[in-house]
């Protein structure tokens, strides 16, 4: 009854919702620009540590094992590893390069002098192939690179060595610290915007109490001031929106020359978007959760 | 309508404010109810609203045995029980009309009938042209009679006023007093009036309920202090 009687009255208790929040003026606005700031922050945070997470992924993605197969041994031969590697735990993607196209990289990377010299080697070619190797997750690359080299036919292994191993340390350091820095920061913006809605609940103690002596019911009570609260986050959401989308654009073009591409920022759509609504699911929920545990206490009888 | 049986009330900190007290009142009687301070005579009111409950015995209100009533249903039964302070107690983010419908509007009432309940009622204690004045716009006997009128406007069976005209000047508590006894003769509503002001209790002769040390002294249908009593 009393649920069929909240739904009824549903209008009613967004007007009043709206009412109070534009009556209680100071109070509110506080309330929103706890919000707004607190939002700012994380939108900020957010998307710094989100960004700084996809470079490091793309650093370790660009780390490849380096498979140097025997010199004898025949581009056909060599082809015929391909699936022995492939079978490797967490190896991703495995690429062939013959003879003469290690060659063609040999000479590509000479000067002048150079490039005439190696393509004499052309005829007779004493390089061996080659594979290059992509695996799963940077850290095992060592691990793989030593079961690589027991496969018979490899002549060199090259999987980057120890400074190889400290950067993919390093990465995963970085990441897993701005995570747990928003994640820090969410809880605490979490709970000041939660403390704000107390406030402004606690100041308006007697207007509850006059609302219980008239007989209104607990939900009656609590839905406008739960409202209220999802109104306020939506209100103090629209301000960090707004930083976002613009602030995203400027930092995006700007960087957009000056970084490569291993370290490109992620495109503006629809990641934009998905943060904002993030923004305001997270606002508008901490409104509702605020209100509902802060005006808990005023309605026990 | 309103009944104790043996009734005390022992707060948490071991004061007995209501010691083992009976009374009895009828429908449409008009009660006044006096004390000295700390006597018991607001954990009696409370006792009849539902904001305490009675450590033992029995509170009859409407029909209802209040003891009983679950948290969650009192709102419902505060319904039948009009309350006024002496501080007034209206919503001053709300219009006097507002504040009055209030009442209403928390029982699900068509807004038709609620704007014509309202009308009736401000109408009753004389407020017709502040319909959308804000409290705070109001002098101390205006908010006190939107404070009744809100009190009674979905036609409560009983009306309790706590010191009602306590922070009133002599001829604006006359003005509320009287209304009371209006509403009490148009409406028929068992009204109760806590106060502290001889002269009220003298002028207009009604049963009067003495209460000391939690317990009832007097209670006499011919009105007035008891001599040397208080």
């Amino acid at each position: 009854m009393e649920l069929i009687s909240c739904i009824k009255n549903f209008p009613k208790h967004c007007k009043t919702a709206v009412q109070n929040i534009w009556r209680n003026g100071v109070m509110s606005v506080s309330s929103i620009f706890a919000v707004t700031i607190t939002l700012v922050l994380i939108a900020v945070m957010g998307v710094v540590a989100i960004n700084i997470q996809d470079m490091t992924y793309s650093i370790e993605e660009s780390l490849t094992i380096y498979v140097k197969m025997d010199r004898e041994l025949k581009d056909d031969d060599a082809e015929k590893i391909k699936p022995e590697i492939e079978k490797i735990d967490g190896v991703k993607t495995v690429s062939f390069s013959s003879k003469s196209d290690e060659l063609d990289k040999l000479i590509e990377s000479q000067d002048e002098d150079g490039k005439k010299l190696f393509e004499t080697y052309r005829k007779n070619n004493p390089l061996g192939a080659a594979y290059i190797v992509e695996v799963k997750d940077a850290k095992d690359l060592e691990i793989i690179a030593e079961k690589i080299r027991n496969i018979e036919n490899v002549n060199e292994v090259n999987a980057g060595g120890e400074s190889t191993l400290s950067l993919v340390s390093t990465l995963e350091t970085v990441r897993n610290g701005s995570a747990v820095f928003v994640v820090a920061l969410t809880i605490i913006a979490l709970f000041m915007i939660a403390n704000t809605i107390k406030m402004t609940i606690t100041s308006r103690q007697t207007e509850i109490s006059i609302m219980r002596m008239v007989g209104a019911s607990n939900w009656y009570i609590r839905l406008p001031y739960m409202l209220e609260g999802v109104f306020i986050g939506i209100l103090g959401s629209i301000v960090p929106i707004l930083v976002l989308y613009f602030g995203y654009h400027i930092v995006y073009e700007s960087a957009l020359g000056l970084l490569s591409a291993m370290l490109a920022m992620r495109e503006p759509y629809p990641f934009i978007w998905q943060c904002a609504g993030l923004l305001v699911a997270l606002g508008s929920s901490v409104g509702l959760i605020g209100s509902f545990v802060s005006i808990r206490k005023f309605l026990k009888f | 309508m309103i009944k104790l049986e043996d009734v005390t009330k022992v707060y948490k900190t071991g004061v007995r404010a209501v010691n083992n007290m009976n009374v009895n009142i009828g429908p449409g009687e008009f009660v006044y109810v006096i004390g000295p301070t700390g006597a018991g005579k607001s954990t009696f009111i409370k006792l009849l609203y539902r904001e305490e409950k009675a450590t033992s015995g029995k509170v009859i209100v409407a029909g209802q045995d209040v003891s009983k009533i679950k948290n969650r249903k009192v709102p419902y039964f505060r319904r039948n029980i009009g309350v006024v302070f002496q501080n007034f107690r209206l919503l001053p983010k709300k219009t006097v009309f507002e504040n009055i419908a209030f009442a209403l509007e928390v029982t699900d009432t068509p807004r038709v009938e609620i704007r014509k309940k309202v009308r009736k009622t401000l109408e009753l204690v004389g407020l017709e042209d502040k319909a959308n004045a804000f409290p705070h716009e109001l002098s101390g006997g205006q908010q006190q009679r939107v404070a009744i009128a809100r009190a009674i406007v979905n036609s409560p069976k009983v009306l309790i006023a706590d010191e009602p005209t306590g922070n009133l000047d002599p001829d604006t508590s006359i003005g509320i007093i009287e209304l009371l006894e209006r509403i009490n003769e148009v409406n028929h509503t068992t009204i109760l009036v806590v106060t502290h002001d001889k002269e009220i209790v003298q002028k207009y002769k009604k049963r009067t309920i003495l209460i000391e040390d939690g317990c009832i002294k007097i209670d006499t249908s011919t009105g007035g202090y008891a001599d040397g009593t208080y």
